[in-house]
């Protein structure tokens, strides 16, 4: 009978006793024997790729020597369980119905206690066979992109070469420069945005009170109009580009903020046009909101005149 | 805000006997950490959100919902991922010798104040 048969065994053993839905043996995350009821499309992958992560758990917390895993669903009438025999070499557990912790504890610790003394030969086993198979998977992928990197003519490939390495110095001068203090030194006078939207919007509000007053409407105009009432914001939002503005001001939050800026701007963002309707001012008012979210002062103000000078230029 | 998430980890260390706590964003990406010295920030984000998600996979291939909680026991203490909505993924880690149940009681409490905040 050689291993294979052998830990089938085991695991048969403990598939009936509990009445398991799912029961396997892993490998530094790839499965090398499983017993299992219905069919398991995705199921076996899906699981094999959590126990490969939650193997890391033992590089990213030291001395930590993961023991078990468990996990339940909302609902109580699902567990997955796993247990460590070795730092790479797992029993993994899925069962249907009411999650019984301890009955599993107690399954898994016997079946550790039978597959142990196999360690070894389960190690060579990853090294002939289940390595084998991860590792020509990763050697196709080379292949192919060795293939693709040939194709490209010379001169296409020193272009690129040359982009790279212009993107790899701006990106270094954007990252040594202290943004901060490079834009509270400049002494460039940027014009009152409030003041600017104010006058356009006063000068239009003039332009239609004129229109009101020239003419007297008919009912049937007066009905017209309030089909398309909606029509002068929409217009105005489409002159200055919302979505542009928008990006353009997450772009400059994220550089102040970090990565979490992306997350916090959407969420100020659907907070804040709950209640406001998007034009100029609003939008105005929002970057404002959005400056109390950086906590330095010095911060705040460079955020706020770096919006200012994108706004003006969009 | 971050100050305030910030502020909702060491309370809920702070009551509950864990060591440290990680609010992970559901990219794995950490939005506020109070962790010990021995653990890898990035490294505990981003594999407590894979295998979460990877455990919602597979509850969800079965028709089971959602997973309400997943934890790892080690020779030193537990880890315990919780799902926030979709939105987020709170880490604790906690000794060997905590009461477990106070945690979880705790770690319920600082998800309903983390959804709040979380929108």
């Amino acid at each position: 009978m050689d291993l294979k048969d052998k830990i089938l065994g085991f695991l048969n053993k403990a598939y009936n006793d509990a009445k398991l839905y799912y029961i396997g043996l892993f490998i530094k995350g790839k499965v090398y024997v499983s017993k299992f009821t219905g069919s398991l499309s995705k199921l076996e992958p899906n699981f094999s790729k959590m126990i490969e992560r939650s193997l890391e758990i033992n590089e990213a917390i030291k001395n930590f020597n993961a023991e078990f895993l468990f996990a339940e669903n909302k609902s109580k009438n699902f567990s997955i369980f796993v247990y460590y025999i070795t730092n790479d070499i797992a029993i993994g557990i899925l069962q249907t119905g009411k999650p019984n912790f301890s009955l599993l504890k107690v399954v898994a610790t016997d079946l550790a206690k039978e597959i142990k003394p196999f360690e070894s030969s389960l190690h060579e086993i990853y090294e002939k066979e289940l390595k084998e198979i991860d590792e020509s998977t990763k050697d196709d992928k080379y292949e192919v992109h060795k293939k693709e990197l040939k194709t490209k003519k010379e001169p296409e490939k020193q272009q690129t070469v040359q982009e790279s390495f212009a993107d790899i110095q701006e990106l270094e001068k954007a990252l040594t420069m202290d943004v901060k203090s490079e834009n509270l030194t400049q002494d460039i006078k940027v014009p009152d945005l409030f003041e600017v939207l104010k006058e356009d919007i006063q000068e239009k509000e003039k332009q239609q009170e004129g229109i009101k007053t020239e003419t007297i409407p008919s009912l049937e105009d007066i009905l017209a109009e309030n089909e398309t009432f909606e029509e002068p914001v929409k217009q105005e939002s489409e002159m200055f580009d919302v979505e542009k503005v928008f990006l353009e001001m997450n772009t400059i939050f994220v550089k102040y903020i970090g990565p979490f800026g992306k997350f916090l701007f959407n969420k100020k963002k659907d907070e804040f046009f709950k209640t406001n309707s998007i034009n100029k001012f609003s939008v105005l008012k929002f970057s404002h909101t959005l400056a109390e979210e950086i906590p330095e002062q010095k911060k705040r103000e460079a955020f706020l005149e770096e919006i200012k000078e994108s706004l003006l230029n969009i | 805000m971050v100050v305030k998430y910030y502020e909702i980890l060491e309370e809920l260390i702070k009551d509950s006997g864990a060591e440290g706590a990680v609010l992970v964003s559901v990219d794995g990406l950490a939005i506020a950490s109070v962790l010990p010295s021995g653990a890898d920030e990035d490294r505990v984000a981003a594999m407590g959100a894979a295998i979460l998600s990877l455990g919602e996979r597979v509850t969800s291939e079965l028709n089971k919902g959602n997973l309400d909680q997943l934890y790892i026991k080690g020779s030193t203490g537990y880890v315990i991922f919780t799902g926030i909505k979709d939105v987020a993924v709170l880490g604790v880690l906690a000794p060997a010798n905590v009461k477990v149940g106070l945690l979880l009681m705790e770690i319920q409490r600082t998800i309903k104040k983390l959804e709040q905040e979380l929108g």
